[in-house]
């Protein structure tokens, strides 16, 4: 699952067909102190599922995301289980250094903020190198450097030679997000977790960027878990959804079936706001709240 | 990159420049340096010849002139006082308190990188609280505190090393060795303690930074993230204060040199003062000043190289 990098092109071969789950999340709860942020919360990711999460802030999304990633902050506890596929141990219970084993392999993560996620004091094609060195093995540097270059072009970058050789602040804000999908995919993971990952970007962007996950996750045979609070991108990558409000998950299903007939109150205040901003129409006050 | 190393040197000059004015304004021009090197007591006549070999009855721009002209080719002067000529003295001095000085701030890098790295890694574990109270006790101890404590147990008591004196590292490195560790130590260890605090809260901001995420989330364990990406992005806060540090460690080198029975520049120094040996003061000061100025040229060149954001303008 892990041979070398091949001088140009995916450096991987798809993710294995497997019937297990991507993710398997059962009871997650996760609090801060005595403070639940967390609760109860259980779902799957099928194999090349897609998933998304919705939720106003502060629903526990994005803790919900860290946790499946093995990135959840030591200040927080968190019980229950989180099984990812390939992965031996219990992501909750697994230590560290195991972690680091399914990290970037098996799991691949965007982030929301592409102006921060990447070290400003490394050149872009290291950064994507270290991605498929830490679990390919060493190559020739050459080798890399021609993967780096590929993956970048794969990522939509135009100019990969120019852009694997710059610093992070050279970039505009989509090329690093294609720079920071381009290592979250570097090893086709079984499961790449999205997290709001088109909110920081221009309007302009931000379709293209979406487009390219939707096509990378397809063409790296990787089970999606995409977080946002904006329904409409939710709606135009997702199969399933999961609706969360104040840490446990209020309403799932397909996305066609909750977007059309929402039974939780605070999914039809989503979709009330997400009414709003689309069509611009005048907000219905009282439409859906209780 | 250029442009901005070209602009920094020309900072360095203006501010050397500035400085050895104010020097001499401070030493030359106010009171009268003939009536300070004879004393109260000297007559008229004494005071008029001694203006005349001084050369002050020269304007004062010729003086200064004369002077700062000299010193950019090495030449201080020939003090009035000992006789002797000032440059070859300092350029002595000099030297060892430059050893003095760099071995100190190894000592305090060995001590505080380690040290304040885990600390940061540590910082929810009772180990990381023990780090930092060793740190916080370094800095509660004044360097010639360390330095007598140092000779008591390691001079005095276990006879390992010499308690002070100074030998020139061309003739005897060992010898040369043997003296120095204790006051590289005694300078190392509290200036150590103090960087390991900048070097812990460094890297602790580095911690909570996004690109560390990243790093982990492709695969990474927090203490390989930290060591590959987090250091060298933390380098750049702990440099600025290595530069303050060495700065005040040239100067305040004097108290480690009595100690150690050293004869550093900050000895020369105090020596020259007591002499009432203007001249000799008057270059000392310079010199260090201009060392001064010089790291903190460097520094400020170091950021380029170490963070990329910083090299266009």
């Amino acid at each position: 699952m892990t041979p070398f990098a091949a001088p140009a092109g995916r450096p991987v071969p798809l993710a294995p067909e497997t019937s297990a789950p991507a993710v398997r999340v059962r009871d997650l709860s996760i609090s801060a102190g005595s403070i639940p942020l967390v609760h109860d919360v259980s779902f799957d990711v099928g194999a090349g599922q897609r998933v998304g999460i919705i939720g106003a802030s502060g629903s526990g999304k994005t803790l919900t995301c860290m946790a499946v990633a093995g990135l959840l902050p030591p200040e927080l506890a968190a019980t229950g289980s989180v099984r990812v596929d390939g992965f031996g141990p219990d992501v909750l219970t697994a230590s560290e250094r195991e972690l680091a084993t399914m990290r970037g392999r098996l799991t691949g993560v965007v982030f929301q903020e592409p102006m921060t996620a990447l070290n400003p004091t490394m050149r872009v094609d290291r950064q994507i190198m270290e991605a498929m060195r830490l679990h390919g093995g060493r190559a020739p540097r050459a080798l890399d450097r021609a993967a780096a270059e590929a993956i970048l072009r794969e990522v939509g970058i135009s100019d990969p030679r120019r852009i694997a050789r710059s610093f992070p602040h050279e970039l505009s804000g989509g090329q690093r997000q294609r720079v920071v999908i381009a290592i979250a995919l570097a090893n086709r993971p079984r499961l790449l977790i999205c997290d709001e990952p088109t909110t920081a970007l221009d309007v302009t962007v931000q379709a293209t960027v979406l487009q390219l996950i939707d096509a990378q996750t397809s063409a790296a045979g990787s089970a999606l878990l995409f977080i946002s609070h904006d329904l409409a991108v939710v709606a135009s990558v997702c199969d399933e959804l999961l609706v969360m409000w104040q840490g446990t998950i209020v309403e799932r299903g397909p996305v066609t079936t909750v977007l059309e007939n929402p039974t939780h109150p605070h999914t039809r205040q989503l979709l009330a706001d997400a009414d709003v901003s689309l069509r611009t129409e005048s907000a219905r006050p009282g439409s859906g709240v209780p | 990159m250029w442009w901005q190393i070209v602009r920094r040197l020309l900072i360095f000059l203006v501010s050397a420049l500035v400085a050895s004015i104010v020097v001499f304004v401070l030493l030359t021009v106010v009171g009268d340096p003939a009536r300070t090197a004879l004393g109260t007591n000297a007559t008229p006549q004494a005071l008029a010849e001694m203006r005349l070999r001084m050369g002050l009855d020269r304007p004062i721009t010729t003086q200064y002139l004369s002077w700062i002209g000299g010193m950019a080719h090495g030449d201080f002067g020939t003090s009035f006082v000992t006789q002797l000529p000032i440059g070859p003295q300092i350029g002595e001095r000099l030297l060892v308190t430059l050893w003095l000085v760099a071995g100190g701030m190894v000592v305090a890098l060995v001590v505080a990188l380690p040290l304040g790295t885990l600390a940061a890694l540590w910082h929810r574990r009772v180990a990381g609280w023990i780090l930092s109270g060793l740190s916080q006790l370094g800095i509660a101890v004044p360097a010639f505190l360390a330095g007598i404590l140092l000779i008591a147990a390691f001079a005095v008591e276990l006879g390992w090393l010499p308690s002070g004196s100074y030998v020139v590292p061309a003739t005897d490195p060992i010898g040369f060795l043997k003296h120095m560790v204790l006051p590289w130590a005694s300078l190392g260890l509290v200036q150590g303690a103090v960087l390991a605090r900048y070097v812990r809260s460094a890297v602790l901001d580095e911690m909570g930074q996004d690109y560390l995420r990243t790093a982990r989330a492709k695969g990474m364990t927090l203490w390989r993230a930290v060591i590959r990406h987090g250091l060298r992005n933390a380098s750049i806060p702990v440099l600025t204060v290595l530069g303050v540090q060495m700065i005040t460690v040239l100067i305040g080198a004097v108290v480690v040199e009595r100690v150690f029975v050293i004869p550093g520049i900050g000895s020369f120094l105090v020596d020259s003062v007591a002499r009432q040996d203007r001249l000799a003061v008057q270059g000392i000061v310079v010199t260090i000043v201009v060392i001064s100025l010089a790291v903190s040229f460097l520094v400020d060149t170091a950021y380029a190289l170490i963070d990329p954001r910083l090299r266009r303008r």
